[in-house]
């Protein structure tokens, strides 16, 4: 019998009530992420994929609401717990790394006492023990001289420093999945790199999963080994990393490859980007969202009226189009033909 | 640091200066004869020439100014006219009374504000939240006195159970400090919900509840230090004011303070008490809003002193 997956999460589903009608942020999403493996979810804004984040770990307010045929973490079902049981989970067993870490620390606490807290309503563990372990994180996330930068106020910390202390923060209880939605985009581009390194390198040594929320591909291709690629709250493609980039098979994939810009190709040529913009989540087509701005739809009545459903090429790679076996599972280059 | 702790304390000098000189001039313009008042309603226009030229109010207005002035620097607030007391022993005797009563008046203010605020702030748009807000709004526009004179007739002498007035029994704080703190209690708790609410639609308690902290810590620790600042400068500035005396509060309950002492000398014409209780006032508020600025630096490391 297989393994149970670490994260279980079966036809997820958060729409916000507005005066306008229903938001459907998160649209039936479904995917797994085994334990210690890095699980990348790639999409622009707006694509629902922070929403599904803040899903998982019980976090949308009204007039947003969440429900699904099966969230479950380690075995327990997440979607039966009561707000007391999720708030124990998360911050021990689930750690979240924010997007931006001058607004999510608190800027009249010192660090070491963000951290310390965080044990410490976890776990009964001295004022004392609680700040040992607050510098020995600090440590291990890469800050130099914990012993007094513990006794820092964020804004005393640069922005890498802050976002290292967000990850000893999500780390401060051992969980076994760290969240991370968009832990990078604040950064300067130098600093991401770095931010990024340590927590490859937490995940690599302490066998810990990381579900990352990024709309760039860049961090994805460096950091995780299973990507899902959103489109108006719904996955519309899913696979490795690696055959995901080299072998796209949606259209949309392929046009998000095309436009990430690269340092390896001319400097002249000028940004491909998508034409049109993402639909209105609240009047939902009938078809598939993607067609008003795909080049492969060309007209065809099936893009237009049946929303396309995720079907399987190979071991593991999911595809949401009616025509997936029209992408030739080749990178596409700039010029728009395969370079190999 | 001591750079500016001087600059600060010269300002807070300069600014006694010119309430010093404002109220001398003001008092000044007070329709009474500070002369017939000492000398009494029955004395004699000798006598009462004699004793205007014995206190130099013959002198021309400036250099009576000018000897006023000169009397403060060595702390000298001169004699009462009325009872001939020094200002100053009068001022010693009032002011406990005074300070415990403005510090009841504070904390009641306080402690009713900041948990109402953060009440209503945590269940935004509830019944308890929409109740607080029309009744902060009619307790802010009551007039002080009108309360202070209901509340006497309701619970002190209705129900007994409160003295009339005066100082004797340590219950008779209670009314007179309820009556000059309930507005303010009104309007911090308006001010901490304001706050508060602003506060928790924030990414770092977002970022607090994605730690798993219980709702009462992320409430009563970060939120409430977080909404605390506007607050703690409304505070100084009102204690400030309370110690100069409730003028209303303390005639209404005959309480023995600074308040009442000022509205006497105001009604007699004491002229010297008069100006010693309002400096006496405006020192407290200059030094209780240094105190603020301090304290607020403590609380936020951003906030530098300047």
């Amino acid at each position: 019998m297989a393994e149970t997956p670490l994260l279980e999460v079966r036809g997820l589903r958060t729409r916000f009530a507005t005066e306008a009608g229903d938001v459907v942020a998160v649209d039936g999403v479904s995917f797994d992420v085994e334990r210690g493996q890095r699980f990348g979810i790639v999409g622009e804004s707006g694509s629902g994929k922070s929403a599904t984040l803040w899903s998982l770990v019980g976090l949308v307010d009204p007039p947003g609401s969440v429900t699904a045929d099966r969230v479950a973490f380690e075995g327990a079902d997440m979607m039966a717990m009561d707000s007391e049981a999720l708030r124990q989970l998360r911050g021990a067993r689930i750690g979240f790394v924010m997007q931006d870490p001058l607004a999510a620390l608190s800027p009249v606490f010192r660090v070491g006492e963000q951290i310390a807290e965080t044990i410490r309503c976890h776990e009964r563990v001295s004022r004392k023990d609680a700040r040992a372990r607050a510098i020995e994180l600090l440590g291990s996330v890469g800050i130099p001289d914990p012993v007094s930068r513990v006794d820092d106020y964020p804004h005393e910390l640069s922005g890498g420093m802050r976002q290292r202390v967000g990850i000893a923060i999500a780390l401060s209880c051992n969980p076994s999945l760290v969240i991370a939605d968009e832990p990078t985009t604040a950064l300067d581009v130098t600093i991401q790199a770095q931010v990024l390194d340590v927590l490859y390198t937490l995940s690599e040594e302490r066998g810990l999963a990381v579900l990352i929320v990024t709309h760039d591909l860049g961090v994805i291709s460096r950091f995780a080994d299973s990507v899902a690629v959103m489109y108006a709250g719904r996955i519309v493609e899913q696979g490795s990393v690696a055959q995901l980039l080299r072998e796209p098979r949606h259209p949309y994939t392929e046009a998000l490859l095309v436009s990430q810009p690269r340092l390896d190709t001319e400097r002249r040529r000028e940004l491909s980007a998508i034409p049109g913009a993402p639909p209105d989540l609240v009047r939902r087509i009938s078809g598939c969202a993607f067609a008003p701005r795909c080049h492969r739809t060309n007209g065809r009545q099936q893009c237009l009226e049946e929303a396309p459903l995720l079907r399987r090429f190979g071991s593991d790679h999911l595809v949401a189009c009616h025509f997936a076996e029209e992408g030739d599972g080749i990178a596409p280059t700039p010029e728009g033909r395969a370079s190999r | 640091m001591g750079r500016i702790f001087l600059r600060r304390l010269g300002w807070m000098l300069l600014t006694l200066v010119l309430v010093a000189t404002f109220t001398f001039f003001l008092t000044f313009l007070l329709p009474r004869d500070a002369a017939r008042t000492i000398a009494g309603d029955k004395a004699s226009e000798a006598d009462i020439a004699l004793v205007r030229a014995n206190l130099g109010l013959d002198d021309p207005l400036i250099v009576q100014y000018g000897r006023y002035m000169g009397q403060l620097t060595r702390l000298d607030f001169g004699y009462s006219y009325v009872n001939r007391e020094p200002v100053s022993e009068i001022l010693k005797q009032r002011l406990p009374r005074t300070m415990a009563l403005a510090f009841v008046a504070i904390v009641f203010q306080l402690v009713v504000g900041i948990g109402l605020g953060l009440a209503t702030a945590s269940r935004a748009g509830g019944v308890l939240d929409r109740t607080a807000l029309s009744g902060a709004i009619v307790l802010i526009s009551l007039p002080t006195f009108w309360l202070g004179l209901i509340l006497l007739y309701v619970f002190a002498f209705r129900l007994e159970l409160f003295p009339l007035g005066g100082a004797d029994s340590a219950s008779a704080i209670v009314l007179p400090a309820i009556t000059l703190g309930i507005a303010g209690a009104a309007w911090y708790s308006r001010v901490v919900r304001q706050a508060a609410t602003e506060t928790m639609s924030t990414e770092f308690v977002q970022q607090l509840r994605a730690k798993g902290l219980p709702r009462r810590t992320i409430l009563y620790k970060h939120v409430l230090r977080a909404s605390m600042g506007p607050v703690l400068t409304m505070m100084a500035i009102d204690f400030g004011f309370f110690l100069g005396g409730a003028v209303l509060v303390e005639s209404v309950y005959s309480w023995p303070g600074l308040g009442l002492s000022s509205y006497q000398a105001m009604q007699t014409g004491d002229t010297p008490l008069l100006m010693g209780c309002v400096l006496v006032g405006s020192a407290f508020v200059l030094v209780l809003n240094f105190a603020a600025d301090l304290a607020r630096a403590a609380i936020d490391p951003r906030v530098r002193l300047g």
